[in-house]
This record gives C-alpha cells, sequence and structure tokens, in this order.
C-alpha cells in the first residue's frame, strides 16, 4: 500500500516518536511510582501491577497521545501547499483517510506494546513480581490497539479540519474526560457513542475499576469490538463524504 | 544632495561567514532606489541591518539623519515602512482586522489607514480573511500595512516576488506614484527588469560587496559597450583587428571589445580604410541593462 | 503598552482563545463541582462542606489546567510563527519579548478571570444549598489567589516555550505532562512537589485528608510566593533576550 508508506516517510524527524515511545513508559511508571509512594503493596500481583499502570493512562492520557500524533501525521499537510498537492494527487478521499487513520493506528498499536513492554519490565525486574503478565492482559492488550482506531480515525478527522496542532488535542482531552464521566456514573452505552469512552472502557477490562465489574465476559468484549468497528467505519465514512464536498483549502 | 539613508562600512558577518562587506549605501531623498542582486547577495539581510533588526557586525547606518540603532529604533520606526521577505498577515484573521492590529500599535488614525488600503486598491477585499488572499492580495496588504503609517522612506524586499506581470507592472505603477508624493523608496530585487523602469538610483549587490552605486546614466557609462563595424570585407577586417582589439565576426558585422574612446574608434576606421576596405556602418551595441549586470555580477567587476 | 495588549485580544480572534478559556471555566467547574458534591463528607450542616468545595475547586485546576493553558498559549504565540508576526512586530518598533509580555498579560487578565468566576460559582453553590457553617473568606480567597498565581507561572511558561520552540508538539506534550506531574503531585510528599511548577496545585490546597479526617488548613502561601517570584524572574529573562534576539 503505497499511500501508507508515503505516510510514514512524513513522519520521519517530526518528533512522533518522542510520544509513542515517552508516553506510555511514563504513564505506567507514573501509575507505579505512585504505589511505591502510597506504601500500598501489590496485594493481587500482576493484576494490581497491571490496574495501576493502565487505567489511568487509558482515562485521558492515551486519548490526548492519539490526538498529538494525528496533529503530527497533518501538521505537515497543512504547512505550505501540501494540502492542495496532496487533493490534487490520484489518491482517492477514502484511501486518504485511511492511510492517514493507519498511520495514526499502528503508531498507537506501538504505544501500547511499549505500555506492555514496560509493565512487565517493571513487574519483574522493579517489583520482582513471580511469572509472567497474566496472558488475559495480551489479549486486552490486542482489543485496546483494536480500541485506539476509532480514536485514530476522528483524530484524524478533527486535525484534517481544523488545520491546528493544539484544538484537537483539547477537543480529545475534553472528550476522554466527559467520556471518563459518563463511565464513571455508569453509562456503558457511551462506547457505543463516544471513541474515547470505548478505548477507556477496553483499558479498564477485567480491572474492576469504573465501569467494570472485574469480570471479562464475552458479552463486554463483544459489545467493545462492536462499538469499535461501527464507529470507526462511521466516522470514516463520514469524513469521506464531507472531504468529496469540500473544496481544497490551503 | 541629502541622503535619506547613509551607511558606512557596513558589514555583517555570521561567525566566519561575511554576509554584507563594507557597504557605503547613499540613497537620495526622493529616489527610487533599486538594490539588485542576485539571491543569496546579502540585499535582505542589509535591509534589516537598516531597520536595525539584527545589528551590524561593524559600521554605521543613519537614516532620516540620524543614526540608526537599538535606542533610537522605535522613535525611527515611526516614520519608516517597510516589507521584510514574506509578507506578513495573520491568515485566521481578515485584512480589516490586520491591519487594525498595525493601526493600534503605531496610533495612526482611520484615513491613514483608508488612505494605505486605497492606495494598494485593497478596499474590496478587507472583509475576506487572510487566508482566502492570493499571493498578490497578500503582497499589497503586506504593503498597505509598511503605507498606513505614511512613512518617509519605504523598505521593500523583493515586492513583486511570485507576482504576475500584471502584478509586477502594479507595484511598479504604486512605486512611482508613491515617489511622486514624495516618498523615498527602497526596493530590491534579483530581477534587473523589475526595477528596471521604476528606479532612479541602482545599487548592485554580489556576494556582500556593492560592485555598483549610482544613476542609470552613470551604470551605461561605467561599462563601454562593444563596437560594431559594418564594412565591405568583414572577413579580412576581421582577421586584420583581431590581434589588437579581438574581432570576433557575427554574420557580417565585425564586433570589437574594449574600443573605449572617439579617438580610438576613428583609428579603427582610418586603418580599415587604408587597407580598401569601404566602412558603411560604426555603431555601438545597443546594450541592455540586463547584461551589464550580468557582465558586473558574474566578473565581480568594477 | 496599552495598544500592544489591546492587539493581543484582536489577534484571539477566530482562534477560539477565550472559548478555550471558557471550557477551562467549565471543566474546572465542573469536575469541581462533582468531586465536592459526592465527597461523602459533604454534608450541609458542618464546616467540611465548604473544605470539600475547596478541594473540589482544586483537584478541578490540576486536571484540567496544565493541558488547557499549554493550548491556549501554543495557539496565541503561534499565530505569530505562521503570519510572520514577530517581523512585523519588530519593524513597528515592538520587540519580540515586548510581544511574548503582552500575550502573558493579555491571557493572564483571562484566566484570572476565569479563576474569579470559579471561586465565585463555587462559592454560590454552598452558599445555596445552604452551608450552616460560616464561609471560611480567608481561606477561600487564598486558595483562589494561590491557583491563579500557579496558573500564571503556567502561562508565562507557555508562552516562552512557545515563542522559542516553533514546534507545537514540545508545548502540548509538556502540558500533557505537566497534567500528570499536578496529579502525582496531589499524592507524594511536598517536597517533591515544589520540584516542578504544576507541583504547586497541590501545594495551593486549602484544604484536605490529614489522617483520614477532613481538615481545613492554610496554602503554602510562602512556596507559592516563592514560585511567583521564579517565575517572574525567569520569563523577565527570557524575554528580555528576546528582544536582543536578531529576527
Amino acid at each position: 500500500m503505497n499511500a501508507l508508506a508515503a505516510e510514514f516517510s512524513k513522519l520521519k524527524r517530526s518528533l512522533s516518536w518522542a510520544v509513542v515511545v515517552l508516553l506510555p513508559i511514563v504513564l505506567v511508571a507514573t501509575g507505579l511510582i505512585m504505589t511505591l509512594i502510597d506504601g500500598r503493596g501489590l496485594e493481587d500481583g500482576w493484576h494490581t501491577l497491571w490496574m495501576r499502570s493502565i487505567v489511568f493512562y487509558g482515562l485521558f492520557p492515551l486519548s490526548v497521545g492519539i490526538a498529538i500524533l494525528a496533529s503530527l501525521v497533518w501538521r505537515a499537510e497543512h504547512r505550505g501547499s501540501n494540502w492542495n498537492a496532496l487533493m490534487a494527487g490520484p489518491t482517492p478521499s477514502l484511501q486518504i483517510i485511511i492511510a492517514k487513520a493507519a498511520v495514526i493506528s499502528v503508531l498507537a498499536a506501538i504505544m501500547q506494546v511499549i505500555a506492555v513492554v514496560t509493565t512487565v519490565a517493571l513487574g519483574m525486574i522493579g517489583f520482582g513480581l513471580p511469572g509472567f503478565l497474566p496472558p488475559e492482559y495480551l489479549a486486552i492488550s490486542l482489543l485496546i490497539i483494536l480500541a485506539s482506531v476509532p480514536v485514530a480515525v476522528l483524530q484524524s478527522w478533527l486535525s484534517m479540519q481544523m488545520r491546528s496542532f493544539a484544538a484537537p488535542v483539547a477537543v480529545a482531552f475534553l472528550g476522554a474526560g466527559f467520556s471518563a464521566f459518563l463511565l464513571v456514573v455508569g453509562l456503558d452505552a457511551a462506547i457505543f457513542i463516544s471513541p474515547y469512552a470505548a478505548l477507556s472502557r477496553a483499558t479498564q477490562l477485567g480491572t474492576a475499576t469504573f465501569a467494570d465489574t472485574g469480570d471479562i465476559t464475552a458479552g463486554v468484549i463483544a459489545a467493545i469490538i462492536a462499538a469499535c468497528l461501527l464507529l470507526s467505519t462511521l466516522l470514516a465514512a463520514a469524513n469521506t463524504v464531507v472531504l468529496e464536498r469540500a473544496d481544497a483549502r490551503t | 544632495m541629502s541622503f535619506i539613508v547613509e551607511s558606512s562600512n557596513l558589514t555583517k558577518a555570521y561567525g566566519g561567514r561575511t554576509v554584507v562587506d563594507g557597504l557605503d549605501l547613499r540613497i537620495p531623498e526622493g529616489s527610487v532606489y533599486g538594490f539588485l542582486g542576485p539571491n543569496g547577495s546579502g540585499k535582505s539581510t542589509t535591509m534589516k541591518m537598516l531597520l536595525s533588526l539584527i545589528r551590524p557586525t561593524g559600521g554605521e547606518v543613519e537614516v532620516l539623519g540620524q543614526p540608526m540603532n537599538r535606542s533610537t529604533r522605535r522613535q525611527l520606526l515611526g516614520s519608516i515602512g517597510s516589507l521584510i521577505e514574506s509578507p506578513p498577515g495573520y491568515a485566521h484573521l481578515t485584512g480589516a482586522e490586520n491591519m487594525r492590529i498595525v493601526q493600534r500599535l503605531l496610533g495612526l488614525d482611520d484615513a491613514q489607514v483608508d488612505f494605505a488600503v486605497k492606495t494598494v486598491r485593497m478596499h474590496g477585499q478587507m472583509g475576506k480573511r487572510v487566508r482566502e488572499y492570493s499571493l498578490g492580495m497578500k503582497q499589497r496588504l503586506g504593503i498597505a500595512m509598511a503605507l498606513a503609517r505614511q512613512p518617509k522612506l519605504l523598505i521593500l524586499d523583493e515586492p513583486t516576488n511570485g507576482l504576475d506581470p500584471a502584478g509586477i507592472e502594479e507595484i511598479r505603477e504604486l512605486l512611482r506614484r508613491l515617489a511622486d508624493g514624495g516618498v523615498t523608496v527602497m526596493v530590491s530585487s534579483h530581477l534587473l527588469g523589475e526595477v528596471d523602469k521604476t528606479a532612479t538610483v541602482l545599487g548592485i549587490l554580489s556576494q556582500g560587496r556593492m560592485i555598483f552605486q549610482g544613476t542609470r546614466a552613470d551604470l551605461f557609462s561605467a561599462a563601454t559597450p562593444d563596437l560594431l563595424i559594418d564594412c565591405s570585407d568583414p572577413r579580412r577586417a576581421q582577421s586584420m583587428l583581431a590581434r589588437a582589439h579581438g574581432a570576433r565576426l557575427e554574420d557580417t558585422t565585425v564586433r570589437l571589445a574594449g574600443v573605449d574612446s572617439d579617438e580610438a574608434t576613428a583609428g579603427v576606421v582610418t586603418g580599415l580604410v587604408a587597407e580598401g576596405i569601404g566602412v558603411h556602418g560604426v555603431r555601438r551595441d545597443e546594450q541592455t541593462l540586463e547584461s551589464v549586470f550580468m557582465g558586473l555580477t558574474a566578473g565581480g567587476g568594477l | 503598552m496599552s495598544a500592544i495588549v489591546v492587539n493581543e485580544f484582536a489577534r484571539m480572534r477566530h482562534l477560539h482563545v477565550v472559548l478555550l478559556v471558557a471550557v477551562l471555566f467549565a471543566v474546572v467547574t465542573g469536575i469541581g463541582l462533582y468531586a465536592a458534591v459526592f465527597n461523602p463528607d459533604f454534608d450541609r450542616t458542618s464546616a467540611s462542606s465548604w473544605n470539600t468545595l475547596l478541594m473540589g475547586m482544586g483537584s478541578g485546576f490540576t486536571l484540567a489546567a496544565p493541558l488547557l493553558l499549554a493550548v491556549v498559549a501554543s495557539r496565541l504565540v503561534d499565530a505569530e510563527h505562521q503570519g510572520g508576526g514577530w517581523l512585523m512586530s519588530a519593524t513597528s518598533g515592538v520587540t519580540p519579548g515586548g510581544l511574548c509580555r503582552a500575550k502573558l498579560l493579555a491571557l493572564g487578565l483571562l484566566v484570572a478571570g476565569a479563576t474569579v468566576l470559579v471561586s465565585a460559582a463555587f462559592a454560590a453553590v454552598g452558599l445555596a444549598v445552604g452551608i450552616d457553617a460560616p464561609w471560611p473568606a480567608g481561606r477561600w480567597l487564598g486558595l483562589t489567589a494561590c491557583l491563579l498565581v500557579v496558573s500564571l507561572a503556567l502561562l508565562a511558561l507557555h508562552v516562552v516555550l512557545a515563542a522559542r520552540v516553533e514546534n507545537q508538539l514540545v508545548g502540548i506534550g509538556l502540558g500533557l505532562l505537566g497534567a500528570v506531574v499536578a496529579l502525582i503531585s496531589t499524592a507524594v510528599p511536598t517536597w517533591i512537589a515544589h520540584l516542578t511548577p504544576w507541583g504547586y496545585y497541590a501545594l495551593s490546597a486549602a484544604a484536605g485528608y490529614v489522617d483520614g479526617q477532613l481538615a481545613g488548613f492554610a496554602p503554602s502561601y510562602l512556596n507559592i510566593g516563592g514560585l511567583s517570584a521564579v517565575a517572574a524572574a525567569i520569563f523577565a529573562l527570557f524575554t528580555r533576550s528576546f528582544d536582543r534576539q536578531e529576527v
């Protein structure tokens, strides 16, 4: 897929790696440092470790991180007349949208891998936990990667439309914050409306925090997967329609 | 003649690299000063030093009879309009909102702003956001920002860059009108043709050095055009004059370089006639400013 | 100077800066009131209700302000990078440093307005639900002032950073990191909270849990005064160096 390769080459020297690498490491480490400072132990071993490292990360930093990546990906287009060049090219709108969202999603996936690696490393080396991260969390990580996709599609759209670096990040922050609030008050259905809620919900799976009961049921997993597919498709389709109708702007 | 801008030995070096080297700029009051030079010859750097936007490594600048430096610039800049590098303008604001920012900054009244906007013929476009402007419109808005303070001196850095022929002509026309109104204009360009017809005084910069400064007439007289001779036997004439004058044959015309006085011209003709060659035409090559310019900048001459 | 500051407000048009500050107000109020009213210690008949409101106000700023302030500062300063504004101002006699000072002043006025409104809104809620204990005026105003000082220090940091570094990633990323740091600082020993500007939100607290009991106490005025002095000195130093910088 040429469009995707082109997107990746545009990211050279954009400092996107700094977000991808630093954000998960800092956030995961933060959760654990808090644990140490509080003097609470890891009562439930790996399960407690996962809860402390990933749940806070998923509340809003993860969404904001994806928003920053989207802004970085679109930044190149909004400079000079690259945008015109892109729109004047032979690439169909849908393909542009998919390529952009795919780049952001891949970066988000790498972020999740780094978050897991950091958690495992801290658990084994830092806390000397026996064994390895329970395999269900690896499966949940895949779900988190999937749940990053609708956020990537939405943020890509916002960054395309707003032509600003900071504003879409602010939207992600507020959206994620509001979604977290909805989950706290138990409105689980929010995951079908807000991509941020779907992502947060995925990070809470199996931790018994916020909207989660602690049981990983097939029903919840199916709901999250369905929400992600639905939101990604709808957002990408809507974005394509808008892009097809809009005049090219510099 | 009084000079509105005078610099002595103006020099700017970045590290060990000298970008502007010992410039003695003399801009007569009321003139249109064409500041010429290839890209990267130090024009923008010089203009920034005149505005005290960057500090000279050596030498001094006097503008409007006062030394221009960090302590005097604030007061002097009120009477100097300038447009350096790319045209300014906040893309998210309308033209009118951009003008209001300049107005407030300099404490101007509405009449001054209106006049400037009308002068650049932008009064129909002020409600649009600058983002929607064409390059020419941005350029004209930038000039309006510079003009609104009713400057005595206007410094424009490549104002015709990227404009179409009609836009270029419009800027030229504008400069002429401003000069007629008593504003001294310094305008830089890397294209001679753009300032050729408007400038009354020319300064030519090459690799940071001033290789020529003076009027158009001065420039022509500084470089002697070739002598062209039409005669009955051009072949023989060419071989006769080849050694002494480096004669070359162009069709049936003999071209001689470096024959710089009337006596020398007469001597050449006498020589040909003495050899039995009939001379029916002796003239100077029609010299464009372009060729003079190329000769000067390429050879680093004068 | 006044014209330069008025110009900053003119530049904010279409940048949605005022909207963002309004959002800051709404989010801080929302988070804070939610945290306060749903606190089990929120009980109309005791003084602890005022304490839950004071805590809620603090946590609202801690969560929302670091990133939103970064966004606001970044947008206003980026307009200069995009529009050739530094050069335009310089040719009109306003140095880059002067422009930064005007931006801090203009944004500071907006943020001060929002902070005062937040404070008034919280007080109004407390009075409206009829808390029996008297309104703790001293601590209330103290907390408001401290939160404002910390916010202004963060604004100054982001204005300087955005002017220096054209890539907005740096400012926004730092804002995100700041939000995390601000949150952590509420839970760590106070000496750690002193190390970063975001930590001073935690030091502003006028109420909190001491040994599991909700209690009111005075904000760390001295330390926040120290922050304001250091921030002012650093901001002055940087903007002064911008003045000498060549464009």
